[in-house]
């Protein structure tokens, strides 16, 4: 059983997450359980959902991540090691056995900046690679990045080189470089040399 | 070659109704014309149900062993319902079933049930159907999350793991409600495609 009008997927998300609320939400609710094609496309928003919330639980994520995210997987127990890398230098970092996630808190002057963009670079520093418009928190003044330790890179020795850029229309500007070393034996300090 | 002595009038046979090709008032019908003996019809009333029922639950209850109470407890209102004849508008079922799902989840946030009611009444004798659930690659979903632009991933993370209204999420990256809901959208729009699942057009 189909229907002749089905419901935007915007408007069944916005049901799912809450922000439809009161008669809107309800006449949704009226047609779903009329339409048998709505009901499913809510059931994929429902899994997709379920899948996220899952594989974040897990720390299955790397790259950029909002620092409350953060902050609540470590208060439901994931177990998390946290680096502070320093504006200019290079530091080491690993990852211990029992580790489930590795954070990186890249601290930067984020006063008036609207947008940050993240320029991952070669021995050079030559750019490879960005990721645009990554979420940062002002008022801790940091970024915040994490890497699955599941990671084949975590299990070798590299380095991750990356400049913070505030960007907006007059251009970009270098808001630091930051370095850390990967030793694939472990968190510094943890093994003998 | 020869006359037949008589006329043959061939009449195909009407065929039967499957449960899956009834509408939900004819099931109604059915179940009620024959009650507790029609197992197809009453299947059918659950394979139907039980998914929406289920959703209903997580979306209101946000909890999954509780959604899947939720299906039992209704389906077993719904079936009760209907053997007993007493649908005063069969063809309304969906909107009963979603009366039943309100009355249940008001019941439980009073921290009453008639579900223990219903179970001794009918027991085991009640075949309540597992909700369908869609199935998803996990590992391809974790592939596709990693290729989202930041802002969507975060987004999505933020509402579905972290449960942050549009308006949390709107203070925490600096932009409007309005916009979290858009990124949220295009996320999953972008989640969807890298799954391959395709938009229903309207």
């Amino acid at each position: 059983m189909s229907c002749a009008t089905s419901i935007g997927l915007d408007t069944l998300l916005d049901y799912w997450t809450g922000d439809l609320t009161g008669a809107p939400a309800g006449a949704v609710e009226e047609h779903v359980f009329g339409c048998e094609a709505c009901a499913e496309r809510l059931g994929e928003i429902a899994a997709l959902a379920a899948s996220v919330r899952r594989l974040t639980a897990a720390g299955r994520f790397r790259a950029v991540v909002a620092p409350s995210v953060v902050d609540l997987l470590a208060a439901r127990g994931l177990r998390i090691r946290t680096y502070r890398p320093r504006r200019g230098e290079s530091i080491p970092c690993g990852a211990a056995p029992e580790d489930e996630l590795l954070v990186g808190r890249i601290p930067a002057d984020l006063r008036g900046v609207a947008r940050v963009d993240i320029a991952f670079c070669d021995e050079w520093w030559s750019e490879r690679e960005r990721l645009v418009d990554v979420p940062f928190d002002r008022a801790r003044s940091e970024v915040v990045m994490a890497e699955r330790v599941d990671d084949p890179r975590v299990r070798t020795a590299h380095v991750v080189r990356l400049r913070l850029l505030s960007v907006d229309a007059a251009g970009e500007r270098e808001l630091g470089t930051f370095a850390l070393a990967h030793d694939p034996r472990g968190p510094p300090g943890t093994f003998a040399t | 070659m020869f006359d037949a002595p008589y006329s043959l009038d061939v009449v195909e046979p009407e065929p039967s109704s499957t449960p899956r090709s009834l509408s939900d008032g004819g099931l109604a019908a059915r179940i009620s014309a024959d009650p507790g003996r029609d197992r197809a019809a009453e299947g059918e009333v659950c394979r139907r149900f039980a998914p929406r029922i289920r959703l209903y639950g997580l979306r209101h209850l946000r909890d999954d062993t509780a959604a899947a109470d939720l299906v039992q407890e209704v389906l077993l209102v719904v079936l009760d319902r209907l053997r007993s004849g007493a649908l005063r508008e069969p063809d309304r079922l969906a909107s009963f079933v979603l009366g039943a799902c309100r009355l249940a989840v008001s019941d439980r946030r009073r921290g009453a049930s008639r579900r223990e009611a219903l179970l001794a009444r009918y027991g085991p004798d009640l075949a309540v159907g597992e909700a369908e659930r869609p199935r998803l690659d996990v590992d391809r979903l974790d592939r596709c999350l990693e290729g989202l632009p930041p802002r969507e991933r975060a987004v999505l993370q933020l509402t579905f793991y972290a449960d942050r209204s549009s308006d949390q999420i709107a203070g925490e990256l600096e932009t409007t409600p309005g916009n979290v809901r858009v990124v949220r959208h295009r996320g999953l729009l972008h989640l969807r495609a890298c799954m391959g699942v395709e938009e229903v057009s309207s």
